[in-house]
């Protein structure tokens, strides 16, 4: 890349924050997770949360406690509104990986930087500061009323920065949320593969990271 | 009132459209309200609600959700998700009252209109369309970040409109939710007192109105 983005977008659950949800469901959980196959659990409550994004718009909140609720009905685990309050409670605890703030704040010399989230404004303010860097910009799911990988989302974000989507580059660790929607829309997209993952090149092209810290010499900074 | 106010402000569920939740949830439980003592029930969950939102901000559906399901555990009722999506989905079906859309539409030939709800955006939304008459503004929990009677949503309300509490009758059918805090705020207000319950002069000075339909009569309209 040898021009400098004037934006770049970030994913926040996953690529700059620890996402940690099935520990935070487990450790709610406790002893009720001794008698189911825990991996098998957190799968479903994964999948039922994709399901659920591409229904109508409902707050990130909701759309976890009727998630959750599914699957420890299917599960036949006894809780309480309390617990799925705590589980939600951990999200706007968690904090950034390690290689994030000292490459955002070289970035942010250069480009704007954006979060673009599915969650809710009130928990993703909480997050940014414990990112601890100052963002210029961010969208939440609320805010589109629609979760990524919806191009709702994407739409609604050159709207709101007001730009054209070859000024942005956007980086993300999730590959059906926002790589796959980055190229269908023509957007250009870093995957940070924090996982090592497999990914796809037909939906290319897209530069790949296995974390941020080649970030800023991609860009050439 | 010999000065017509440059904006009317009114609470939406209750005043201007019926609250229709504990009849839908009839419905929605069909044969397992038999089991309980549902007076008693509708009860504790007003008082739920009343609790819930005087606590940390959540939204409205999550808000309604972890009520209802903590009554429902209480009462030893068997749910799912789907019983409290039927009930968050009841909500935009509700009906203005008959008196509201023609006394609105007077209305707002000579003041602004708007409402100030204890709801999210997207279900107010929904709810104004039912009601058929254009507001000029509406401010919501979501917006402010708080539920009446929180002194906060009236002045975000101050913030939003950009106007003085001077400028402004707040109209409402919630004692505790609106017309307390309207007159600890020095709001003028207008007690539309639909169920024919006794007021409290010590929370004056507030006009007293069984419906909509006296409105601009009071206003000199």
């Amino acid at each position: 890349m040898n021009k400098l983005p004037k934006f770049i977008t970030f994913d926040a659950y996953g690529t700059l924050i620890n996402f940690q949800l099935g520990k935070a469901t487990l450790d709610v959980l406790g002893d009720r997770a001794k008698i189911i196959d825990t991996d098998k659990f957190l799968n479903e409550y994964h999948d039922a949360r994709w399901e659920d994004i591409f229904k109508p718009y409902r707050s990130y909140e909701a759309l976890l406690r009727r998630c959750f609720g599914n699957i420890a009905r299917k599960y036949h685990i006894e809780f309480t509104e309390d617990d799925v309050d705590a589980m939600i409670a951990a999200i706007p605890t968690w904090g950034p990986f390690p290689d994030v703030p000292p490459v955002l704040r070289k970035l942010r010399e250069y480009c704007k930087i954006v979060i673009i989230s599915n969650t809710e404004d009130h928990i993703i303010e909480r997050n940014i500061e414990n990112i601890g860097v100052p963002f210029d910009n961010h969208i939440s799911a609320q805010q589109a009323r629609a979760y990524k990988p919806s191009p709702v989302v994407f739409n609604y974000t050159l709207k709101k920065l007001g730009c054209d989507k070859s000024e942005i580059l956007h980086v993300a660790q999730g590959f059906e949320y926002d790589i796959m929607p980055a190229h269908d829309l023509g957007w250009k997209a870093v995957w940070i593969n924090r996982y090592g993952i497999k990914g796809d090149t037909a939906y290319g092209p897209y530069d790949e990271l296995t974390d941020l810290t080649g970030l800023p010499a991609l860009l050439g900074i | 009132m010999s000065k017509l106010p440059k904006y009317i402000t009114f609470d939406a569920y209750g005043t201007l459209l019926t609250w229709t939740l504990e009849h839908a949830v009839e419905q929605i439980l069909g044969d397992r309200i038999k089991q309980i003592d549902w007076e008693a029930f509708q009860n504790e969950w007003h008082v739920a609600r009343w609790n819930d939102i005087l606590i940390e901000y959540r939204p409205y559906e999550t808000m309604m959700r972890r009520c209802f399901g903590n009554m429902l555990r209480k009462y030893g009722v068997d749910f799912t998700e789907e019983d409290c999506d039927a009930m968050i989905a009841n909500i935009t079906n509700w009906e203005p009252f008959p008196d509201v859309p023609p006394v609105l539409r007077k209305l707002r030939e000579y003041c602004k209109i708007v409402i100030i709800s204890n709801s999210e955006d997207r279900f107010i939304e929904k709810n104004i369309e039912k009601i058929g008459v254009p507001f000029d503004d509406f401010v919501t929990a979501e917006q402010a970040r708080a539920y009446k009677p929180a002194h906060k949503v009236f002045n975000y309300t101050l913030k939003k409109l950009g106007c003085d509490k001077s400028e402004i009758v707040h109209c409402a059918q919630g004692f505790e939710f609106d017309i307390i805090p309207a007159h600890e705020l020095g709001w003028k207000a207008v007690w539309i007192n639909r169920g024919g319950n006794p007021g409290d002069k010590a929370y004056g000075p507030y006009d007293e109105l069984p419906d909509l339909t006296g409105l601009p009569g009071l206003l000199g309209i």
